[in-house]
């Protein structure tokens, strides 16, 4: 899967788990640009992206997610 | 004067920790929210948080390393956890990727499903300024100024901040006495009025009460 694919697989269930249709994200958006971003959100959002691609991030891949590019290269280097 | 000695928290004190976050977390109720918002049982809770604890990770109110400990004749006497929150990695973040990482899926869904309400009472930390969470005194230890005490060696530790945070549930009055007592003042509070609220968390309001830390 070609990460802008990924991109747009992750920008749906954003907009599922923050209940907003018009989220547009890019690889540079983070908790800092969403303010529901919080940390329930949070773990809701890794649990759906999980389930959505069928993997299963790491604890150290988790600590080292400092945005949506990271989330993407992680979900690409896992499938 | 009580003699209390204080130093950083070990893995051997990962007990008194997980003490000290339930009973944080409680506020004076019954209601421990990592239950009720992810549907565990108490022991079930205890188990995630040794766990968690175990990962030494940095940076928030489940690292092991950021907890100092008061200390009288070798038993521990109360404890408070802090970090200076970091704006590009913020605390809520580290937090949640321990929780989701080592709580069961089904904990997850059910919070998604059931207890997003509580999002209205959730305060991000503050940035740059020394982060207070988990304060707790052992009932025999309480009006001994070991709040005063703990603080003041966290600051100490913390060379160079200017300002302190903390966030309390607005039922507990006592505690929030003893902060503005120590100089805090109330500079937000979050309020809902949801009747469901209660079923997750001890009351329906929660502070944020901040200092300047005098040079």
């Amino acid at each position: 899967m070609e990460k802008n694919e990924i991109l747009k697989k992750v920008e749906t269930i954003f907009r599922s788990v923050f209940d907003n249709n018009s989220l547009v994200l890019t690889t540079e958006t983070s908790a800092l640009d969403i303010p529901e971003w919080n940390s329930l959100n949070h773990m809701i959002l890794i649990s759906e992206v999980e389930s959505a691609f069928s993997i299963r991030f790491k604890l150290r891949d988790l600590n080292m997610m400092r945005n949506v590019g990271d989330m993407i290269d992680l979900i690409a280097s896992k499938l | 004067m009580d003699n209390y000695q204080i130093r950083e928290a070990t893995i051997n004190d990962i007990d008194f920790i997980i003490e000290a976050i339930i009973e944080a977390e409680k506020s004076g109720s019954e209601i421990l929210s990592y239950s009720t918002v992810f549907n565990l049982t108490e022991t079930e809770v205890r188990k995630i948080l040794r766990s968690i604890l175990m990962e030494e990770m940095e940076g928030c109110e489940f690292s092991l390393v950021n907890y100092l400990i008061a200390f009288k004749d070798d038993e521990p006497a109360g404890t408070i956890g802090a970090w200076v929150e970091k704006k590009e990695n913020p605390s809520s973040i580290i937090k949640s990727s321990l929780l989701g990482y080592y709580l069961p899926r089904r904990s997850i869904e059910y919070a998604a499903r059931e207890a997003k309400i509580t999002s209205d009472l959730i305060i991000e930390h503050t940035a740059d300024a020394l982060s207070l969470v988990v304060v707790y005194i052992a009932p025999l230890h309480r009006g001994k100024n070991l709040f005063s005490l703990i603080t003041n060696e966290h600051i100490r530790r913390h060379p160079g901040v200017d300002s302190l945070s903390i966030q309390v549930m607005a039922n507990n009055i006592k505690a929030i006495r003893s902060y503005e007592k120590y100089g805090f003042r109330k500079s937000l509070s979050l309020k809902s009025d949801s009747e469901l609220i209660t079923k997750f968390l001890p009351y329906n309001e929660k502070v944020l009460m901040t200092k300047t830390i005098d040079e």
